[in-house]
């Protein structure tokens, strides 16, 4: 969002509980925090869950909001709920991994949205998760790498290299230049 | 594309030399003009109803559930007072007076006096029970708005992250 006063207008509505505020935020946040979503999982089932989960959060969370970057706050919420949806990926796929070869004999494996996506999809997918999910919090949360630094709690130095290797490794998967 | 004013040069220069520095910034930005060429998905406009819909629904169970709580424990609160004030008067007993014939601690007025906080409490908790308080606007079941706040409060507590 452009506009610093318009923001602050609709988190003070948010935080009135006003439903109106709540529906201008939805509104102006969620093709960026989806977005964020789908690079990262790569599925749109999966993106329509958790952007759904990050709005309902927000409305517990909102009062706690206390100022300052606004983008910087919500992805933190956003990454917190990717990494709760991973983790619960991880324990599913433990508890059925008893059932797995039978399951994968009786059905042929689905393939995942980001194979049949697009080339970016695919690209992405090779990088590791905390660097794909460095550069996606930097390019739909527009954050600063000052803020990337504060929510990841490194140095400023480790998040630039981070995100400079990715990017670079990225653009040569993406066939942008010599590897 | 970030559109926070970092100077990457400057940035980068604390760790780099000039020419390292412009370089890397280089390959920075052009990263980041590759994921604009290629945009994500864009959320079902049906998919922000849904959640414009759970989030208002949502902001309205919860003042619900708000104005039941204020009841229930004001209601909690009375049957403690009226219990404490029970247990204080059975503990330490009035001084016996000298009732002809009667061994009673408990004059009328004291008893009548309790008799009366008592069904106060009882009064309210009714009220509740029935709704006479007109909280109950929605089709929400108490049971359920509170279950749906515990439900909450185990799925998003995240205390563990530290």
């Amino acid at each position: 969002m452009d506009n610093r006063e318009e923001l602050d207008e609709i988190i003070a509505g948010c935080q009135r509980r006003d439903d109106e505020a709540f529906s201008r935020l939805v509104s102006a946040y969620s093709k960026r925090c989806y977005g964020y979503f789908y690079r990262l999982s790569g599925n749109a089932e999966t993106s329509d869950d958790l952007l759904s989960k990050l709005f309902m959060r927000l409305v517990e969370k909102i009062g706690s909001f206390k100022g300052g970057s606004f983008e910087k706050w919500l992805f933190t919420i956003a990454s917190n709920i990717f990494y709760d949806h991973l983790r619960h990926q991880y324990r599913q796929k433990r508890l059925i991994e008893a059932r797995a070869k039978q399951l994968m004999e009786e059905t042929p494996p689905r393939r995942a949205d980001s194979e049949m996506g697009d080339k970016l999809q695919q690209q992405l997918s090779k990088l590791d998760d905390d660097t794909a999910e460095l550069i996606m919090l930097r390019f739909y949360g527009q954050l600063s790498f000052k803020e990337l630094s504060e929510l990841r709690g490194e140095p400023i130095g480790t998040t630039l290299s981070k995100v400079h290797r990715g990017l670079k490794r990225l653009r040569e998967l993406m066939g942008g230049t010599d590897a | 594309m970030p559109d926070k004013n970092d100077n990457l040069e400057q940035l980068l220069g604390g760790f780099l030399n000039e020419a390292e520095a412009r370089r890397a910034a280089a390959d920075i930005r052009l990263g980041e003009e590759i994921l604009s060429e290629y945009p994500a998905p864009q959320p079902d406009a049906r998919l922000l109803e849904e959640i414009k819909t759970k989030v208002s629904r949502s902001l309205g169970a919860a003042a619900t559930a708000r104005r039941r709580l204020y009841w229930v424990r004001r209601a909690v609160a009375a049957a403690a007072a009226v219990i404490i004030i029970a247990s204080v008067l059975l503990l330490w007993p009035a001084p016996q007076q000298s009732f002809a014939g009667s061994g009673d601690v408990w004059d009328d007025a004291a008893i009548a006096g309790l008799r009366a906080e008592i069904d106060a409490v009882l009064d309210t908790m009714i009220s509740i029970e029935t709704d006479e308080y007109g909280f109950d606007e929605g089709a929400d079941d108490f049971a359920e708005v509170e279950l749906e706040e515990l439900e909450m409060v185990a799925t998003n507590d995240d205390f563990w992250k530290g």
